[in-house]
């Protein structure tokens, strides 16, 4: 099952998104972070297949966060979209230089981000099947199990329910 | 007449003696020879002694007095002939002097005793008169009737004890001096020219008295006295013998030097009219860096006075400049001010000087300060505006995310995790009232960012039908709810791409029709594209309640809404249409509004059609700024 990493401090909009991940199929298990420095470790432990990134955290911020992650070869190639609800042009450009792969406004409209995290797992699940993730050749073809695996809470559901919530 | 010239004519006469004598003795040897000889008895046979023939003696001396005639003749011929060229020279000399007096400029005139005039040169016609008509006429003839007094006598010679006046009441003249210097220079005077008798011009008189013997009975030679330059007597004559005999001078032409030295004087008076009143500080200094003028305005500004000023030190570095330089000088004792210091080369008292002018600035320097500051403050105050509104649309959309995105959850949901009516009806409206809450956020933002000129263009270029059909696409997503109006599209064939920033035309385009949608209840919305004279056109027609003339305007304003029939009031900020005509304007358009009451309205976007403009990119989705497309409203 693919792991998608979600760092926000903001409680409620954790569980909008957590909510996606557990009511609609989005084929991947969600883990929360809600600080810069727990989100890259949680990166690195997980090696989550994408990262949706605040900007605005407490602490390290988001961007500063992203830069550290793409600067870290173990976690350099995890796109990392940012949601955030800094809308002016200039964070946008901010987010992009900090080497954000794509820059997502709150609110957000539910329906188009949960179709596009649907098509990027999808996509995912495409390119690795092609290319099977080296290490762990026994767990090739996880795309089969997208859209029945859409509400599970990965490993240790628990924990990262508490997390998200 | 020469010495020469003198020995012939002595010589001539004493010839023409010698010639008489001779033939006389002749003729009396010619009567001895006569016979019958009545001293036949003295002289035997016409003989003298008996051995000279008187007959022969008669001969030899008529030939000698023949002899002595004709060399008198000859020289008398030669002394007339001796005269003659002396008179041609004389009268050639004379014919010279002529031409040269009456080619001089200055008028010369010659004066008899009486102070009438003997002779004027040809000048005097510069005044209008034939010298003949003013011989035999009085020097004050010609002279300005308030001038005759300044010329007499008794002006000119303030020793003068004699009569003042002369002949027949004519005053005597300035130059019927007896002794000394008898010549006059640089008698100003104004003359009365003919042809304008209220007119003048000015003349300059020089003249010199004329003393001497009267010519005698007879004499026709003259003897002019006094007509050397210096005009001194030069030759000593008894007092006896001294007679006034007139004056010969010239009158020179001095109209044009009084004219340039009047002018002269007025303009100086007038640059010190300008110094004096000047607004500026206007001091001279000379090379020393004293101060040896200063000007009312330079008291002023300097708080001293011009007593204090002059012969006190400038104390400032004076260097001629091309422009203006800043200077911080002293206001009385304590003060200091800033005044812009010019520098030119002057002269004064015929030494090299400075001409410094001050122009005080102080208080404009201090208003230029205060004006700094005050921008300063206005950028501060704009830029945390910005920034308050940053962080006050940051702050609210997190929330807003909750809330939306809960409230979408819910409602989406429902088939698996159902609502019953009482909650989808309510969470509907929770979702409704989010989505209007980012609107009037979005909205706030905008028209902050607008009003302090952060919004830039990024010019694309796009195909104007996919522009429109993305619009309608939006306008019948917008109509589910209103099966009585129709959106329809009418847009004109072959249009070129067009280039202008899109998102700014989709974010007015998206406005204008759901304001137009949103007051239509029965009817049709239509958007029509025209090319017309180098602009596109884009016409958003209704049939809706349309918009009273008197609002015409205000409709552009901020939070104008006009009001529904029944007073009910329309949902949204008031603020569409304000931000549309702005970005209209930014994007080099406008944005206007063709209306009439209860038949709907007409807005219209005119654009430039810029195709030269190199677009950035090919910017292919269609979504608003933040990512969620503006609802519009009517305002």
């Amino acid at each position: 099952m693919n792991t998608i990493l979600l760092v926000e401090d903001d409680m409620a909009c954790r569980t909008v998104i957590a909510d996606m991940f557990e009511f609609d199929d989005i084929g991947a298990d969600l883990v929360c972070a809600t600080t810069a420095e727990e989100a890259l470790e949680l990166a690195r432990h997980f090696k989550p297949v994408l990262i949706l990134m605040d900007i605005r955290l407490p602490g390290t911020d988001g961007l500063e966060a992203t830069r550290m992650l793409k600067d870290d070869p173990r976690t350099a190639d995890i796109p990392v979209w940012a949601i955030t609800a800094y809308v002016l042009t200039e964070d946008h450009e901010k987010a992009l230089a900090a080497g954000c792969d794509d820059y997502i406004t709150k609110p957000f409209d539910s329906i188009a981000l949960k179709g596009r995290l649907q098509e990027f797992v999808a996509e995912h699940a495409a390119v690795s099947a092609e290319e099977p993730a080296e290490g762990a050749p026994g767990e090739a073809q996880p795309g089969l199990s997208i859209r029945e695996g859409g509400c599970k809470q990965g490993p240790r559901p628990g924990r990262l329910r508490r997390r998200c919530r | 007449m020469d010495h020469e010239s003198d020995e012939t004519k002595r010589a001539g006469r004493g010839g023409i003696v010698h010639a008489a004598v001779a033939t006389a003795a002749g003729f009396i040897f010619l009567l001895l020879a006569a016979e019958p000889w009545p001293l036949k008895g003295v002289f035997a046979e016409g003989r003298l002694l008996g051995w000279i023939e008187f007959q022969q003696l008669a001969l030899v001396f008529l030939a000698l007095g023949a002899g002595f005639a004709g060399a008198s003749l000859v020289r008398w011929r030669r002394f007339l002939e001796e005269r003659r060229g002396i008179e041609r020279a004389l009268s050639g000399q004379v014919e010279q002097y002529t031409t040269l007096v009456q080619t001089i400029p200055d008028v010369i005139y010659e004066l008899g005793p009486d102070g009438r005039f003997t002779f004027l040169s040809d000048a005097v016609r510069r005044l209008g008169y034939e010298p003949q008509e003013l011989v035999g006429e009085h020097f004050s003839y010609i002279v300005h009737p308030a001038d005759i007094v300044a010329v007499s006598c008794a002006s000119v010679l303030p020793k003068y004890k004699g009569k003042t006046t002369g002949d027949a009441g004519a005053p005597k003249l300035f130059d019927e001096r007896r002794s000394g210097d008898r010549g006059t220079r640089n008698l100003e005077v104004r003359l009365v020219p003919k042809d304008a008798p209220a007119d003048y011009v000015y003349g300059e008189l020089h003249s010199s008295a004329r003393w001497g013997r009267k010519a005698r009975r007879g004499e026709t030679g003259r003897w002019y006295a006094g007509v050397h330059a210096s005009g001194k007597w030069g030759q000593p004559v008894s007092d006896g013998e001294k007679q006034f005999l007139g004056s010969i001078g010239i009158i020179r032409d001095i109209t044009e030097r009084k004219r340039l030295a009047r002018n002269l004087e007025a303009s100086h008076e007038a640059f010190q009219a300008i110094v004096a009143k000047s607004a500026d500080g206007i001091l001279i200094v000379d090379s020393e860096g004293v101060v040896r003028y200063a000007n009312p305005a330079a008291e002023t500004l300097l708080r001293r006075t011009t007593s204090e000023l002059l012969g006190s030190t400038f104390g400032l570095p004076v260097v001629v400049g091309n422009g203006a330089e800043e200077v911080d000088v002293c206001l009385g004792a304590a003060e200091t001010g800033v005044a812009e210091m010019r520098v030119v080369g002057s002269v004064w008292d015929r030494k090299k000087a400075y001409l410094v002018s001050l122009h005080e600035i102080t208080d404009r320097k201090q208003m230029e300060a205060d004006l700094e500051e005050a921008k300063e403050a206005a950028e501060a105050a704009n830029q945390a505006k910005t920034e308050f509104l940053a962080n006050m649309s940051h702050e609210l959309r997190t929330p807003l995310n909750a809330i939306i995105g809960f409230s979408e959850g819910l409602l989406q949901r429902a088939d698996r995790h159902p609502l019953n009516e009482h909650q989808n009806d309510r969470i509907g409206k929770v979702l409704l009232s989010g989505q209007h809450l980012l609107m009037l956020i979005n909205q706030i933002l905008d028209i902050s960012k607008v009003e302090a000129g952060q919004v830039t263009i990024h010019p694309t270029t796009f195909d104007v039908y996919r522009l429109a059909a993305g619009v309608q696409g939006m306008a019948e997503a917008l109509l589910r709810d209103k099966p009585d109006v129709a959106f329809t599209l009418d847009v004109e064939d072959d249009l070129p791409p067009f280039t202008s920033d899109r998102d700014k035309v989709w974010q007015i385009l998206l406005n204008l029709v759901s304001n137009a949608l949103k007051f239509t209840e029965r009817g049709c919305v239509t958007l029509r594209v025209r090319r017309d004279d180098g602009r596109l056109l884009f016409s958003i027609e209704d049939n809706g309640i349309g918009i009273p003339e008197d609002k015409r305007t205000a409709v552009f304003e901020k939070f104008e809404q006009v009001q529904r029939p029944g007073g009910q009031c329309t949902e949204g900020t008031g603020l569409g249409l304000t931000i549309s005509k702005s970005l209209a304007e930014l994007l080099g358009g406008s944005l206007t509004l063709g209306s009439v009451q209860d038949h709907g309205c007409t807005f219209t976007l005119a654009l430039p059609r810029v195709w030269d403009v190199e677009p950035t990119s090919e910017n292919e989705t269609l979504v608003g700024q933040y990512g969620c497309a503006h609802s519009g409203e009517r305002k």
